[in-house]
């Protein structure tokens, strides 16, 4: 079983011996990394706001107002902003140890089923829970509560979120495909599985 | 079709997705979501209608994962895990694991001893038991083989400390079942507390009874340790002290919510560190990150198994099972043993999230028909799933500590060293099952 739970730099060159994929996936690494840092600023706000809650309620009587919603929505971000991240990262759990004794090529493939799966579910998910936000702006929906937070934002960081990491899969198939064809082009933390 | 058919196809589908190497978050989300479409569109003694599952099917894959992680229960775990990285960046987690070993180095194994109650002591701050193996695996294990402690026995006490990480509140895995089994999550917080110190019990009398019989695999250090430095070393723990008695004070005595305990352990655990010098910006970057790293990948898991638990209810197999069950009237201990070997026989192939979301719409109407407690059951779930962490061929606190340990032990002592704690993990087990007040009785006395 394969648990990268260590987010090191995701590896610099990954697909570099796909020169037309090469500069894609270095644009695409800082964005990544940009939305895993907005992603762990996330986690650093809800304790504040909790925990502004907590004190705010004990000492003046009043939480933050709305605290239970943001501190709901902020989980938004932190999840699905270092999906991609962690794609590179090779650091989605899997079973491996039923197919380690595959061939590298037949391996790839089941990566490579395994990337194409992802897509159609996360690329789902992502594009029908989108397809709410137009209206939802438009008609200016917001969540009961004092601050009338909009439907919208969280739920566009999500698709955001989801497409970064559709992106991030499509490029794991274009690895994957190079090394059916005899051309390994996986980043090196990804072929220590 | 039947809906329980498909359903029974869909359980297969997902256990050849796993075994084909498919992520689990991949293999769950989209074995329910093929299922929740064949289930509409494909009604008992009805034609195949595709055009009447499309829209049902759509709005649960756009709704329901959404829905799921804005959930206010869900953001205790990304800073659960926040505290535990940043009590390990600030070193809180070193302190404790060096008090016990300067207060225990006289006692046989006492080194040992000390790294299985450094274990225990993160797990008071962290809900993982990978992060709790591989933060005392660093520190412990290159200190037993300095010592000259028996791979076996060094490498092996770690890896089974490290499961505490989840049975010692506060737990990922429990904040998880509480979620689904829509228990109150102080309440398995709190009745894990006596099965996690009965676990470190065990742990420790094993270290014992193996440093008893064969001195040479645990030979006392060589040093003199004055009573300043003990003194000195326990005084340091101050901190980690404070954390847990925030944390699981605050939620037993009912001043916090179990949320509400996790940030303000977590920004407690941050002054602390900034107050004390001991955790500058670089730090409490890495912590952040590790953090986001983490819940994200625990998550993608969960978006997955919540459309798997929704497609489950669909296909009315819980239901099913219970009637099977009414119907031969098999006594409850046999189904509970079943229920063992069926965790115990997951647990050495899967990661325990993905377990606990495959199997609770299964397992927890069949525990409901018998009238037993889900708390009680949550508690015996999470023990079982630790155990399968240290069980071969997958048992990943084992791949971790090999990771940190690379050449100097081999895959086989670490195995071999676990092998004699997975007694004293059956023992534990078995006293859970057959005396649930061991933790019932602490919930029982909450507010």
């Amino acid at each position: 079983m394969s648990a990268e739970t260590k987010p090191q730099d995701a590896p610099a060159g990954a697909l570099a011996q796909i020169p037309a994929l090469a500069g894609i996936d270095r644009a695409m690494a800082l964005v990544e990394r940009a939305a895993m840092a907005v992603g762990a600023l996330a986690i650093l706000a809800m304790g504040l706001l909790v925990t502004g809650s907590v004190i705010g309620r004990a000492v003046f009587n009043h939480a933050i107002p709305d605290d239970i919603l943001l501190a709901g929505l902020l989980v938004v971000p932190v999840v699905v902003l270092p999906l991609a991240y962690i794609q590179r990262a090779d650091g989605h759990i899997c079973v491996t140890v039923t197919t380690d004794w595959l061939p590298e090529r037949a391996r790839a493939l089941l990566r490579l089923i395994g990337c194409a799966l992802g897509i159609a579910f996360f690329g789902a998910m992502g594009w029908f829970l989108f397809q709410k936000v137009p209206a939802e702006f438009a008609q200016g929906l917001y969540y009961d509560g004092q601050l009338d937070v909009p439907y919208w934002p969280m739920k566009a960081v999500f698709a955001a979120g989801i497409l970064l990491f559709v992106l991030r899969l499509a490029l794991s198939i274009a690895a994957e495909l190079f090394i059916l064809l005899g051309r390994d082009a996986r980043p090196a933390a990804s072929q220590s599985e | 079709m039947d809906p329980v058919t498909i359903g029974l196809f869909a359980l297969a589908a997902v256990l050849i997705l796993l075994i084909l190497r498919t992520p689990i978050a991949v293999a769950l989300g989209v074995v329910a979501t093929v299922g929740i479409f064949l289930i509409f569109a494909w009604r008992p003694y009805m034609p195949f209608n595709p055009d009447a599952a499309w829209r049902p099917t759509f709005s649960l894959l756009a709704n329901s994962p959404y829905a799921f992680i804005t959930s206010y229960t869900l953001s205790t775990v990304p800073l659960f895990i926040f505290m535990g990285h940043l009590a390990y960046q600030a070193g809180f987690t070193t302190d404790i694991y060096h008090a016990a070993r300067v207060w225990l180095t006289r006692v046989p194994g006492g080194v040992a001893m000390a790294s299985v109650v450094g274990c225990g002591g993160f797990s008071a701050i962290t809900g993982s038991s990978v992060a709790c193996a591989a933060a005392m695996g660093r520190i412990a294990i290159p200190e037993m083989l300095r010592f000259g402690y028996d791979k076996a026995l060094a490498s092996g006490s770690v890896a089974i400390g490290g499961t505490l990480g989840s049975l010692i509140p506060p737990s990922i895995l429990f904040i998880l079942f509480g979620i689904f089994a829509e228990e109150s999550i102080a309440e398995l917080f709190i009745a894990a507390v006596i099965p996690g110190l009965l676990s470190l019990l065990g742990y420790v009398v094993v270290i014992f009874i193996w440093a008893k019989l064969k001195p040479a695999h645990a030979p006392t250090p060589e040093e003199d340790l004055t009573r300043a430095v003990r003194l000195d070393a326990l005084k340091r723990c101050w901190a980690i002290l404070v954390l847990f008695a925030v944390v699981i004070g605050g939620i037993y005595l009912g001043v916090f919510t179990p949320t509400e305990a996790a940030g303000v352990g977590a920004i407690a655990c941050l002054a602390l560190g900034l107050v004390l010098r001991r955790l500058n910006g670089a730090g409490i970057v890495a912590a952040l990150k590790e953090s986001a790293f983490q819940t994200s990948m625990i998550f993608a898991i969960a978006i997955g198994g919540k459309l798997f638990v929704n497609f489950m209810a669909l296909t009315g197999i819980p239901a099913y099972l219970i009637d099977v069950i009414s119907a031969s009237d098999v006594e409850m201990w046999m189904v509970m043993g079943l229920i063992v070997l069926l965790y115990i026989g997951l647990g050495m192939f899967l990661d325990p999230i993905g377990i606990i979301l495959l199997t609770l719409p299964l397992t927890l109407p069949i525990v409901e028909t018998y009238g037993l407690s889900f708390i009680w059951f949550g508690v015996i779930v999470v023990k079982l799933l630790e155990i399968g962490l240290v069980t071969p061929p997958i048992g990943l606190n084992v791949f971790v500590i090999k990771s940190i340990v690379e050449k100097q032990v081999s895959l086989e002592a670490i195995f071999k060293g676990v092998s004699l704690f997975l007694a004293a993990d059956a023992i534990v087990l078995g006293l859970l099952l057959g005396f649930p007040a061991l933790s019932l009785w602490l919930p029982s006395l909450m507010g």
